[in-house]
């Protein structure tokens, strides 16, 4: 292929790369403004309009009914109620009425149920809460979501005592107490001080003009399915933070949160790739909500006083830990697993665009970021390296590569890792398609056919694993690095999948099972816990690491990946990097000059998306300041690698929130606009073109890493900005920093050497 | 990148300041501390016994 014809090609598959991602983008709904009559494959699933409806029954938690204070075991007395309508004055509202039961025979059935709940104790800050709603099949089976599959039990720590209208736990960092008439279960800190607690009818009726529904669940006329809604009070100024790696409001108060993993074609809509059903509350608890089944919060936005954790699952099992935001994390990931270490050579620069096409592209790149004198360790080839671009069938194009496993030995000497794209649905013209269905690897739809024109892998069936590690295996033992983990969001949401269970379960947690076949693959081959995933659920930091999808190249949109990326560190991931520069279209240089200074102060630093992203395609000013970022990294990778470390072993994010820090200091709990990296240096990018910036400094003194020029907070300072970011530093602490020099003569790479 | 070689730069002139360092291959975090002494900072300890040469600057 002549270069003329080359750049022609390459020209064409991007125009057929935008012209897909522009047809999907556009088909896209919010789901705020969602029509039923217009359902599109793969929407989120929202099931809060099941909470709000006049066709089905629901059971509202009233009382408690038996309780046995040795084992935490009980039953909650359920009243039953339907919505009816009352005007008045031109107005209707839809409210909560008692009605009798409407079955036959009556004595069959309960009308209003008493159904087991119980209270148990995970360790002396973690509490685990479940309720049913009617009958489970079988016993607990272990879960993908915890580190070991199942909740540790902590027998010693919480003491009980009988009170006068119920039954209370006191352990070292606070007490849960369960009233008996009306039922609420009451969480609170060491001091006494009111949490949160369960919201019962009698908080509402009478008080507010507003319907509330309160701790209840519904079964839906449609199929008597049921689900519940766990409602719990709100506190003045209470802030909430979590829930993935979610792009809009940073405190999620307010607002109306869906987990159900989307492939969200951007960074600056509702939807997740990485929705995580965890938060952290600014007065001291944190919750889990340990279930795959899709999950809708209101955090205050109905009502300010109440949230409402809609969950579709039957049971309840939500996990209550205590403490301040590192307790918090620390508690989690000791439930759900760590973030385990990536290898050291992760932490240096991938170079990537979408995408290199050939052997010749990967030798070109890696003797050019020699020959410009940026330091990287990583190249990356993404979706071009099959014969037909994005046909993903684990081969390399024999027309373009020569020699693979000689390409692959050849930059390993030179200091590169390898980094290959792939995903796990099958277009029918792959030559992979009538194997994957002779094989039956593929999750069926509800009527055991196929749910797309693609085979999507069903990655609960044994056989199916078997199959794809030996395709993945064979790559890595070529001496690829690294696998990118991409997609994994629209496992279908009827689809019969071999575990048994529908999309219902499996949708969300198909990440999980997705991250894990090639994080275990990747970590037996060569020992290293290294994936590059844009999906992810609740126990997917235990497979590092996650990037944040494919942002638009805008101002807008890099403000929104750093919201996503504080959201994902407060869910318990360590670790995440995100498309320097945006994905979508060649990025303008003024906007990538100042999103190279923030992303390559990040845990881990890519750039990626619509070429060029190269630095030396841009100005000699342009490649100049990128260098000097780049080397910045490189410096400081002594203090990225000791922080990586501290992270993993205490599940903190390597991208931290201000408040991680400053839990006392009002003013950390309101900034979402910079971060720490590690626990020291503050970053603050600038987001739109100028000169300087406001900056918020938490309570302290903190020293401009560049200029050394010393500033005090508390406060805002608007200060020069270097490097098109302002990087500060903590007083006090030490930094070890590399002997790294800009301009090596021979590269060592973050290697030990 | 040589490992055995570091550069440890204090930030502030506090009389003491402490950080993490953590090896390729180690086994843990070590936290390292240096003290000012005469006008200069000077490692308190050292975690790693001599395997790696830490210097100290300052950033004031």
């Amino acid at each position: 292929m002549t270069n003329a014809n080359f750049k022609s090609f390459i020209g064409r598959l991007i125009l057929a790369a935008a012209v897909l991602l522009s047809t999907v983008s556009n088909a896209q709904i919010p789901i705020s403004s969602g029509d039923p009559n217009q359902a599109l494959m793969n929407e989120p699933v929202d099931i809060s309009g099941d909470f709000r409806n006049f066709s089905n029954t629901y059971y509202l938690a009233d009382s408690l009914g038996k309780f046995d204070p040795a084992t935490g075991k009980g039953e909650i007395v359920y009243g039953r109620y339907e919505y009816v309508t009352r005007m008045a004055f031109d107005n209707i509202l839809g409210g909560l009425q008692s009605v009798p039961a409407n079955e036959f025979p009556g004595i069959e059935y309960a009308g209003a149920p008493s159904l087991p709940f119980s209270v148990e104790f995970v360790s002396p800050r973690t509490i685990r809460i479940r309720a049913r709603t009617g009958t489970e099949v079988g016993p607990d089976q272990p879960s993908l979501m915890l580190a070991n599959g199942t909740a540790p039990q902590d027998k010693s720590s919480w003491k009980y005592s009988k009170t006068t209208d119920g039954h209370r736990y006191t352990g070292p960092f606070g007490s849960v107490t369960i009233t008996q008439n009306p039922w609420h279960i009451e969480i609170r800190d060491n001091a006494g001080k009111l949490l949160t607690s369960t919201n019962h009818n009698r908080d509402n009726a009478g008080k507010t003009f507003t319907p509330v529904l309160p701790f209840s669940f519904v079964r839906r006329a449609a199929d008597y399915s049921r689900s519940i809604s766990a409602a719990w009070s709100l506190s003045p100024d209470e802030k909430i933070f979590g829930c993935g790696e979610s792009f809009t409001n940073f405190n999620k108060r307010g607002s109306k949160v869906v987990l159900w993993t989307d492939d969200s074609n951007g960074v600056m809509n509702e939807t997740m790739y990485k929705p995580i059903p965890f938060f952290m509350s600014s007065r001291g608890y944190g919750m889990f909500m340990h279930t795959s089944s899709p999950i809708t919060c209101d955090f205050g936005k109905y009502i300010a006083s109440v949230m409402s954790l809609m969950i579709g699952d039957e049971a309840l099992d939500l996990f209550v830990f205590l403490g301040d935001p590192k307790d918090i994390l620390d508690e989690y990931t000791n439930l759900t697993g760590k973030s385990p270490m990536p290898p050291l050579w992760s932490f240096g620069f991938w170079m990537s665009r979408i995408t290199y096409f050939s052997e010749t592209d990967g030798r070109k790149v890696a003797a050019d970021l020699r020959r410009y004198k940026i330091p990287a360790d990583v190249i990356h080839f993404d979706t071009g390296w099959f014969e037909t671009d994005w046909r993903c069938d684990y081969e390399f194009a024999a027309s373009r590569f020569d020699d693979p496993a000689k390409m692959i030995s050849d930059l390993k000497d030179q200091g590169f890792h390898i980094s290959l794209w792939q995903l796990p649905y099958f277009v029918p013209k792959n030559r992979l398609f009538p194997e994957i269905l002779e094989k039956k690897l593929y999750v069926r739809n509800n009527k055991g056919n196929l749910p797309y024109e693609d085979a999507v892998l069903d990655f609960s069936n044994p056989a199916t694993l078997d199959w794809y590690r030996e395709k993945i295996g064979n790559l890595l033992k070529l001496g690829v690095g690294a696998i990118k983990v991409d997609f994994g969001e629209a496992a279908p949401a009827n689809g019969l999948f071999a575990s048994g269970r529908t999309g219902f379960y499996e949708h969300n947690l198909y990440p999980l099972r997705y991250n894990k076949v090639v994080s275990d693959l990747t970590q037996e081959i060569h020992g290293e816990r290294i994936i590059w995933a844009r999906s992810a659920w609740a126990g997917s930091q235990r497979y590092p690491l996650h990037w944040g999808g494919d942002a638009a190249n805008t101002d807008n949109a890099m403000a929104a990946s750093l919201r996503g990326g504080l959201s994902f560190g407060l869910s318990g991931f360590s670790f995440w990097s995100h498309d320097i520069g945006g994905f979508v279209q060649k990025t303008p240089e003024s906007l990538y000059r100042r999103w190279a200074a923030f992303g390559l102060l990040l845990s881990h630093s890519r750039a990626h998306g619509a070429p060029p992203k190269e630095p030396w395609e841009y100005s000699p000013e342009f490649l100049e300041l990128f260098r000097e970022a780049d080397n910045l990294r490189y410096r400081l990778m002594p203090y990225i690698y000791a922080q990586a470390k501290d992270c993993s072993e205490r599940g903190l994010p390597m991208v931290r929130a201000l408040f991680v820090e400053y839990p006392k200091d009002p003013g950390s709990w309101l900034v979402d606009n910079e971060y720490l990296l590690g626990s020291d240096l503050l970053v603050a990018p600038l987001f739109e073109e100028g000169e300087s910036r406001q900056v918020y400094l938490p309570p302290g003194q903190w020293i401009d890493y560049q200029s050394h020029l010393t500033y005090t907070g508390v406060g805002t300072r608007s200060g020069p900005v270097r490097s098109r970011s302002w990087c500060s530093c903590a007083a006090a602490p030490l930094y070890p920093i590399s002997n790294w020099r800009k301009r090596p003569r021979t590269w060592t790479g973050a290697g030990w050497s | 990148m040589d490992w055995s070689r570091l550069e440890l730069m204090v930030f502030g002139n506090a009389d003491k300041a402490s950080g993490l360092v953590y090896l390729p291959g180690g086994d843990k975090v070590q936290a390292v501390s240096v003290v000012k002494r005469k006008g200069k900072y000077q490692v308190e300890g050292d975690p790693f016994r001599g395997k790696v040469r830490m210097e100290v600057k300052g950033a004031e």
